[in-house]
This record gives C-alpha cells, structure tokens and sequence, in this order.
C-alpha cells in the first residue's frame, strides 16, 4: 500500500470515528501548490452512499514558514456563514496523535484556484470579481477582533506598534534562513527602520496572504478566501499594501491582483472600511510587502537548499517571485533617491 | 566535441514533458514533475552564463568599492576593502566566483550604510547603479512566460 492509500485509510477510520458513523473512501489526492501544508482532496461516503467532499490540510514535517494549525481554523470559524466566504470547518486536530501530524478538516468548495502570475486567470470576470475581492478585504478589516474565536489568532498581546512587531518578526526570518548576502534587501531594511509609518489607525485582523491565487472563484462568484495561516492582528493596510504589491500584477501594475484598477480597487476599500488611506503609510507598507516577500522566499530557499523539503515550488519561489520583489525594491529606492536629491 | 551540459538539460526537461509525464496518473505526480521540466529549461538557458554573471558582479562591485574608499569613514572597512582589492581567485569555478561574490555583497552592504551615514549622495547614487546592473546579471524573473509555457 502506498503512503497516499495508507493515509485515505487512517483518514477514513479517524473520519468515521469522528462522525460516530461508518465511511468509506471514494478516492483521495494530494492538489499540487502551496509548500507550507500538504493540502489534499477527498471523497468520502456514508452507508446511504451520500458523498462528501472533503478537504484535509495537514502540516509538514517541514514547513515553510512556521504556523500554527489553530491559526488558520480560527479565522475559518470566525467567519463561517458570513459576508467573507470560507470553506466549512469540521475537524482541528493540533497533535500528531491521530494521523501523524496536525491537520484540518474543511468541506470542499467547488471553484477554482488560479496562479497569481496569469494575467488572464479571472477573464472575463474581472470587474465582478473585482468588486467582490475588494470588499470582502474591507469586511476582514472591519471583523470584530473580540470574536471568541479570534482569541488564539497571534499579535493581540503586542502593545507597541503593529509595523515594528511584523518587521522584526521578518527581518528574524530573513536573519535565520538567508544563505546569502543581498544589499538591494538590506537596503529596504534599513529604510523601513529609519523612517517607520504613522500608528495604525485601527488594529484589525490580517489575512497575511490576501491576493490573486488564495481564493477560489466560480464564474463571476468569488466563493472562498483560502490560506490563513500568516493571520494575525494588525495594521489594516497591511493586507492592502499585500494585496496591490506589483508582484500579483506583475504585467499590469495597475490592475492588483489582475482584477480592477488600483484606483477603483482602493475607493471600494476606502468606502467599505471608512479608512482614509494616508499615503506615506501606505508606501511603507508597500516596501515592507517585498521584505516580507523576500523573506518567505528566502525560507522556501532554505528549505530547498538545506533538503529538508525539495519540492520544486520552493525553488521556484526563491527564483522568479525572489527576483520580482528585489526588483520592485530597486524601482522604490532609486525613485526615493532621485526624490532626495531634488 | 561533446556535446554541452546545457544542452544534455534542455533534451531532458523535453522529454520529462513530452515523455514522462503523460505516463504518471496522479494530478499531483504530473504538476510536480512538469515544475521540474520547468526549472531543468530554465537551468539549461543560464547555466552556460553563470560564471560571467558572477564574475561581471564581482568587478562591478569592486570598482564600486574602490571609487568610494575615500569618501568612507570606517578604517576596519577600508582595510577589508583593500584585502579584496589584491585578492586574486585560484580558479574560475562557479562555487570560487561565488564565494568572492558573497564576501563582496557583505562590503558592499556596509559601506552603502557608511555612505548614508555621511549622506554621500554621488556615491549612493552609483551604488543603486552597480545594484541595478547586477541585479540584471543575475535576474531570471523575465523567463517567467517560458517556465509558464512549459507547464
């Protein structure tokens, strides 16, 4: 029996365990894409032979960036049934008691994923989609943070600013992964530090990974915001500066996420959250979108170059997505400089 | 004449594709091998370039560097910068160049927080030049359609 055949069986027996009824396994298969979880998809039925379509995450014995299972099934319970769609949640397991490994247990939402670096994913839904990535990124800043189910999502306990608690905790990446010197990324650092934005004016919850490419569409319907693990509390434009960054429009530096135009998408943001966006801030944000970048590439390399996970997605990140945010560092900088000498 | 590496790692990423892949059932198996056949065409098109890419990084950092020492404060990096200055590679293996470079990059990084201490602006200036050439030595981000095209 092989690896993916023995865990549809261990799945099936903890699943049927779980609903005090019998199942069996209609077909299991891992989805390809994402190097923090092994994400797979399966079909269970009941004695009646009603299908369920299920999906498993579970963590890696090595995993890309750190997170806590608990993090990313928060969120997902914080807004079930509500205005920001998510899959529904039915099992959190944080110990390797049961299968192994942690892991989550979510129904399937039938829609598709694109890869954030097509221009042409979301054609001919763009403006339909559009309206509904934007706004949906407004109801996530306005989402009580006192929901009971937000408690265990981290950054609550920080009292200092949001962007010092959200540098540091990159730059340590960066720190502890790097095989390598890169000045153009030590530049940004320093700039970043020198001159750090105005105070949130709210702390809000962070999806930590809001773009092109976490969600699944169906037609023109936008279904389901994936991928929370790097949630947390937060400055609102975080996400927003995220989401905008040049790298998920990287032919059409306009039109972020290749959806909208930027300024249709920030007017929606604006209106929804009641957020005056003050621009200075928002650059800052925008500068520290590639740090972060940069540092979840370079821990894909790390993992990649020391062997502890050589799947081929972490080559790839640390190769184009790497060069991409160096790049949109450069043009940030230079612009900064010419503007000093004037 | 034997034929190239880059050429042996084009011919596989080709049939890692067209022969292959059509063989593996799983839709995880396929994705994953088809990134590798990806990666392997994208290898075989900088693999012949990669030791002048470093070697051209290399000496624009040091010209870089060179050009500036006057306007820099700090004696220990001064010293630092004139050890590279005779330093002469054993060899021109990838690894060697690579080794010079990584060593470079860590000079360049301070002496480019020196210059913005004393706000030497003609100097920072270049610097962002030298960074922007090297970064074009080395960038592959622009392959980004072929790797797309052979998924």
């Amino acid at each position: 029996m092989n690896n993916e055949a023995q865990l549809g069986e261990d799945f099936i027996k903890y699943y049927s365990d779980l609903n005090q009824e019998p199942f069996s396994l209609g077909s299991i298969s891992r989805i390809f894409g994402g190097a923090s979880r092994e994400t797979y998809r399966l079909s269970v039925f009941n004695k009646d032979l009603d299908e369920t379509r299920l999906i498993y995450r579970r963590s890696q014995a090595s995993a890309l960036i750190e997170t806590d299972q608990l993090t990313e099934y928060s969120a997902y319970m914080a807004f079930q049934n509500s205005k920001v769609p998510v899959p529904k949640t039915i099992a959190i397991e944080e110990s390797a008691d049961s299968l192994g490994a942690p892991f989550i247990i979510m129904e399937e939402l039938l829609g598709e994923a694109a890869s954030p670096f097509d221009q042409a994913a979301y054609s001919p839904y763009e403006e339909e989609l559009g309206h509904q990535f934007w706004n949906i990124l407004g109801e996530i800043v306005i989402k009580d943070t006192n929901d009971p189910n937000l408690s265990f999502i981290p950054g609550r306990e920080f009292e200092g600013p949001s962007w010092k608690r959200e540098l540091d905790h990159w730059v340590e990446v960066i720190r502890q992964d790097s095989f390598g010197v890169e000045p153009i990324l030590e530049a940004a650092i320093r700039e970043l530090y020198r001159n750090p934005p105005k105070d949130a004016v709210k702390k809000c919850l962070v999806h930590g990974d809001y773009r092109n490419g976490n969600f699944l569409s169906k037609d023109d319907s936008l279904i389901g915001i994936l991928d929370w693990e790097m949630a947390h509390i937060g400055d609102p434009l975080e996400d927003l500066a995220w989401a905008t960054s040049p790298i998920w429009c990287w032919k059409d530096h306009n039109r972020p996420s290749y959806l909208i135009q930027k300024e249709k998408a920030l007017t929606i943001w604006q209106e929804k959250t009641q957020i005056k966006i003050e621009e200075e801030s928002l650059a800052w944000w925008d500068l520290f979108a590639c740090v972060k970048g940069l540092a979840i590439w370079t821990s894909a390399g790390n993992e990649f170059i020391s062997g502890s996970n050589t799947d081929p997605i972490n080559l790839f990140s640390a190769w184009i997505p790497g060069d991409i945010h160096l790049e949109i560092i450069l043009e940030t900088l230079e612009e900064k400089l010419i503007k000093n000498e004037t | 004449m034997k034929p190239d590496l880059n050429t042996a790692l084009m011919f596989c990423a080709q049939e890692i594709g067209t022969l292959f892949l059509p063989l593996l059932e799983k839709e995880y198996d396929q994705s994953r091998l088809g990134s590798w056949g990806g990666l392997m065409l994208l290898s075989s098109l900088q693999i012949d370039g990669a030791a002048d890419n470093l070697n051209k990084q290399n000496n624009l950092m040091m010209e870089w560097l060179k050009r500036s020492k006057k306007s820099i404060q700090a004696k220990n990096l001064i010293k630092k910068i004139e050890e590279c200055e005779s330093f002469k590679p054993p060899n021109i293996k990838i690894s060697t160049l690579d080794h010079f470079n990584q060593k470079l990059r860590q000079i360049f990084v301070e002496a480019q927080e020196d210059l913005e201490g004393s706000r030497d602006l003609e100097h920072l200036k270049e610097s962002w030049i030298v960074l922007r050439e090297m970064h074009g030595h080395r960038k592959i981000s622009h392959m980004l359609d072929l790797l797309q095209s052979a998924d």
